[in-house]
């Protein structure tokens, strides 16, 4: 420490007949040397070395040869190898330059590395909690046509089934109601009369809508039946099919991710649990946005509230529940929800809707013997 | 600080034998002491004792860091309440050697393969290092989590099969076998390397990759990994049982039908 250098760095020297730990001491940089306190010595820039060193791979190791032992210098500390850095002319000391990119290269992996994993996790808390709002925006980014093609298939298989009424005063009645509430729609709508007793309505994407004979029968005004076509067509305008479709089509991919391979009871058990899932969510924003409907078209929403009425009375009446009600909410709580609905959305001037019931009865009757004729045809050939 | 005044016995399945002045203490894992003196004061601390800038919390922090190290939560300190000198021994937990090593001998820090810390002075620090090298931590045979011993005074480190030390100087490389890496300085550079020729690399026997260690520093390896010595355990257990392999099977399957069934025929 006799020629203490004002700018002196605290590093470690290693080398021959030096302890393998090496020893503390310090340097300095003038005019391409490097000075070192121990034994005075002077290295020029053009021997030496700089190479990656230590356990973590970022250390500053400069080395040198003097005659056939090697010797190795490092900053004792983060400090002083910044320091140590900084004084050193990059260009004139071989590897100085890489040990820079590689230092930094290391960083750079471990960082893309953390904050690539942070953020996949975080859109995958993002995509879970938001998982209802991505299912509609995926689902409102299907085209027309696709949808106009799962609508067709389906409606190919019913029609199959032979029980399908497409014309007659049934389904005028319905056409006649249909018509007035998707006034203006982006979906052309389609009405057809099931020859079934079970209470029940249903909707297939594209704007293909279904009604038993048996909620027409115990429909006792026009208006309980443009209740039940109006939650229905809120199901084809919110596209809720195709969204538990995805669902379903989401779950199974997982299920078969997981398990590795198609196992059919799982496939199975994913179906009833996915749609399950998104049933009772949609039956309530339906029975939402059809209220509104019904009320935006100047219909009464009363014939909602009698309706349910009716659904719960039969309920408890029979054992068995009416179809339609099976996969909705609960009926009290429907109840509830539309006579709310009546009371803060008066409906003035709202003429009520006229349809013409034995007309209608008569035609089902007629359409129900025909029916049996032709099965009893099929039977004697 | 003088250093510990300790023996170690035996060869194969050592315990060393620490000699603590009256009021001075000795750090050590847990459930590795096979006896004490009459006035030693055995008390568990979390962690490895030192204090944390962020508490209690942090220290709690710390202590499952250290889990991952092959460590317990809480470490066992020893404390001399007597006039006179009095021992403690600690054993090793598996065959192999215990190793003593100066800490200030070798820059204050060394790095150790996971588990290998077994006793050592009060205050020593136990932390976890991180391996950085996405290869080395894949392919270097001591995964990404390695042991961090850093403070003063003797540490005992342990590991199965023979201990041995060999003294890098600069630029001195090292080809290792990936696993019988042991410890090094803190200064040691470790990375792997490539066996080189496919036909090496896969008749070999010594695997696609090896570790080398660059100086300067030092670095210990074992003679004997504990993979390797469970492995020929396992195997030969393995060889023993299965003469007769298919009545074998055939016994373990009628086992579990057997419980199955009775399943069926509770009552």
């Amino acid at each position: 420490m006799l020629n203490h250098h004002a700018d002196s760095i605290e590093v470690l020297l290693f080398g021959a007949g030096l302890p393998t730990a090496g020893i503390t001491t310090r340097c300095y940089v003038k005019s391409e040397f490097i000075h070192v306190d121990f034994q005075q010595l002077k290295v020029a820039f053009s021997n030496i070395k700089a190479t990656v060193g230590g356990f973590d791979h970022n250390q500053l190791q400069l080395h040198w040869q003097v005659g056939t032992q090697t010797y190795m210098l490092m900053p004792a500390n983060a400090a002083a190898e910044k320091a140590l850095h900084a004084t050193l002319p990059v260009s004139s000391i071989i590897g100085l330059k890489s040990w820079k990119t590689n230092t930094k290269a290391q960083s750079m992996v471990w960082n893309t590395i953390v904050y690539g994993a942070g953020l996949i996790a975080l859109l995958l808390v993002l995509f879970v909690w938001q998982y209802d709002n991505v299912m509609t925006w995926v689902a409102s980014k299907i085209s027309m046509e696709t949808e106009k093609k799962i609508g067709d298939s389906v409606l190919k298989s019913l029609k199959l089934q032979g029980n399908l009424l497409e014309k007659g005063a049934a389904v005028d009645a319905v056409k006649k109601v249909g018509n007035q509430l998707t006034q203006g729609s982006r979906y052309h709508y389609q009405w057809f009369v099931v020859q079934d007793d079970a209470i029940n309505a249903f909707a297939v994407p594209s704007g293909i809508i279904f009604i038993n004979s048996g909620l027409l029968k115990k429909a006792d005004s026009a208006n309980e039946l443009a209740a039940v076509l109006a939650h229905e067509v809120q199901h084809v305008e919110r596209r809720h099919a195709l969204k538990n479709m995805l669902n379903s089509a989401g779950v199974a991919s997982v299920v078969l991710m997981v398990l590795g391979d198609a196992n059919a009871v799982m496939l199975v058990i994913a179906q009833q649990v996915s749609t399950q899932y998104f049933s009772r969510q949609v039956e309530a924003e339906a029975d939402l946005k059809g209220a509104e409907l019904l009320n935006q078209k100047h219909i009464d929403a009363s014939g909602m509230v009698s309706f349910f009425k009716k659904m719960d009375a039969a309920y408890k009446n029979k054992d068995d529940t009416p179809e339609w009600l099976s996969s909705h909410p609960e009926t009290l709580a429907r109840i509830k929800f539309a006579e709310q609905f009546v009371k803060s959305h008066p409906c003035k001037g709202c003429a009520p809707l006229t349809w013409d019931k034995t007309a209608i009865l008569a035609d089902l009757n007629t359409e129900e013997k025909n029916g049996k004729n032709k099965t009893n045809k099929k039977l004697e050939d | 600080m003088s250093s510990l005044n300790y023996e170690i016995f035996g060869n194969d399945l050592p315990y060393v034998q620490v000699t603590l002045a009256p009021s001075t203490e000795a750090m050590a894992e847990q459930g590795a002491m096979m006896y004490v003196d009459q006035h030693i004061v055995m008390s568990a601390v979390l962690g490895d004792g030192s204090a944390s800038k962020f508490g209690v919390i942090g220290r709690f922090f710390n202590a499952i860091k250290r889990t991952f190290t092959g460590e317990s939560m809480f470490s066992s300190v020893y404390t001399n309440t007597g006039f006179v000198p009095q021992n403690i021994a600690i054993a090793a937990p598996s065959p192999g050697q215990i190793v003593p090593i100066e800490l200030e001998e070798q820059g204050g820090t060394i790095i150790c393969q996971k588990g290998a810390y077994l006793a050592g002075e009060k205050g020593q620090k136990l932390q976890l290092a991180f391996q950085k090298r996405l290869r080395v931590g894949f392919f270097g045979g001591e995964g990404f989590i390695m042991q961090k011993i850093s403070g003063r005074g003797t540490v005992f480190i342990h590991a199965s099969g023979t201990l041995k030390q060999v003294a890098l100087g600069p630029n001195d490389v090292l080809k290792v076998d990936t696993g019988c890496l042991v410890g090094m300085s803190s200064t040691v550079r470790y990375d792997i390397q490539y066996a080189g020729k496919l036909k090496t690399g896969i008749f070999g026997g010594e695997g696609m990759f090896y570790a080398t260690v660059s100086g300067p520093g030092n670095v210990w390896m074992q003679s004997l990994p504990m993979s390797r010595l469970s492995r020929a355990i396992v195997g030969s257990a393995v060889a023993g049982r299965s003469k007769g392999s298919v009545l074998g099977k055939l016994y373990l399957i009628g086992i579990v039908l057997f419980v199955i069934i009775s399943l069926f025929f509770d009552k």
